[in-house]
């Protein structure tokens, strides 16, 4: 590996680290695989940044990436259906902890109740609502996703409404 | 519509606001970028290793066929071995491929790619599996061969010795060999399974 890379490569670190981290989070609830696939994630990266050919911008490229290796850990792990273990997952954080008063373990379990939430859709929903709550545009989802752009504004709508039903079926719980 | 729009950017300030829960520890980065770059060697020593291992096999098998050996049975044989060795040695290669990730395109490419591969490791545990049966019976055979028929006759004890420890490695391995293969074809059956779900899920 040469400077450059070595150098993109501590930018991808400093710039993406904990947007990847989320997105592995969405994959895999098991902290130690968890962890593994964060690093595997950041280890594909690494291995694909000389590839780079400037053909789609540095921020598309680092998450096509990275869903990538996730669909590669999803599928090979055969963990493509879990839902019962995720609905699990974001019934435990309501019941034991919902009612903490501190405001930063409040927001800290708001967000693991969302990523547990986003864990039980499927595959592809999973992605494309990550990617839209990283910010990216329906152009840039469908170079990632490889959905046609109508699609993804279908599919989008669609998974916000699902996201929505969960939540609320969760809340009423 | 206003509720939907302020549930979405509930969410979306949700999701933001999680990455100051991640740590941003600068030794936690240092560990991690050490902890990559030992993979990195060790992927490259495994890869090496194994490169020098199947060549340093293949040339003195390659060196023994040249030289001649004894018989038909003894040609196939190690022409057998010779194949699988370099079938390995390409399996190991094409597992430890670079950028195969960044290559596809978009995810659904990937996902193509993901599926062609694991039809085309299915058909090679399917070969694989009759080749283990085939050179089962090719086995019994050449036992069967070198013991009864080829072997002289006045070895009293050292040819029912030497066929029972052979017959008992053959019945072994071989078995053993068939079922591992058997096993992988069915994960790798649910693999394909899975990847065609995906595929529908994005073409749909």
């Amino acid at each position: 590996m040469n400077a450059n890379t070595d150098k993109d490569f501590d930018f991808v670190i400093s710039k993406y680290r904990k947007s990847l981290y989320k997105v592995a989070a969405t994959f895999e609830s098991d902290p130690d695989f968890l962890q593994d696939l964060h690093q595997d994630i950041l280890f594909a990266i690494w291995k694909a940044i000389p590839g780079f050919k400037n053909k789609s911008s540095l921020h598309t490229f680092i998450y096509r990436v990275a869903y990538n290796q996730a669909i590669n850990h999803v599928t090979k792990s055969s963990k493509v259906i879990h839902n019962q273990n995720d609905s699990n997952d974001v019934d435990h954080l309501i019941n034991n902890n919902i009612s903490e008063p501190d405001h930063y373990t409040s927001l800290q379990l708001e967000g693991q109740m969302l990523i547990a939430m986003i864990r039980q859709l499927p595959i592809v929903k999973r992605q494309l609502i990550t990617l839209s709550l990283e910010g990216f545009s329906y152009k840039e989802i469908a170079e990632i996703s490889g959905l046609k752009l109508n699609n993804v504004a279908v599919q989008l709508t669609r998974t916000k409404q699902q996201l929505r039903k969960i939540l609320e079926n969760e809340y009423a719980k | 519509m206003q509720n939907n729009k302020n549930t979405w950017n509930d969410l979306v300030s949700n999701w933001t606001q999680m990455d100051g829960d991640i740590m941003n520890d600068s030794n936690q980065i240092k560990n991690l970028k050490e902890q990559l770059k030992n993979r990195k060697t060790s992927n490259a020593i495994e890869l090496f290793l194994g490169l020098i291992f199947a060549s340093a096999l293949s040339g003195y098998i390659i060196y023994e066929i040249v030289s001649g050996l004894p018989s038909v049975m003894d040609y196939t044989l190690y022409s057998g071995v010779l194949t699988i060795i370099l079938i390995s040695a390409l399996v190991l290669v094409s597992m430890k491929s670079k950028r195969l990730k960044g290559k596809a395109e978009n995810s659904l490419d990937y996902i193509n790619l993901l599926y062609k591969q694991a039809l085309v490791t299915q058909m090679i545990l399917k070969v694989s599996k009759y080749a283990c049966v085939s050179l089962f019976l090719l086995c019994y055979g050449i036992i069967i061969w070198v013991f009864f028929l080829w072997l002289p006759s006045d070895h009293v004890i050292a040819r029912p010795i030497m066929a029972l420890i052979l017959v008992s490695f053959v019945s072994v391995f071989f078995p053993s060999l068939y079922f591992w293969i058997k096993a992988q074809q069915t994960k790798n059956h649910n693999y394909i399974q899975q990847l065609k779900m995906l595929i529908n899920d994005i073409t749909v």
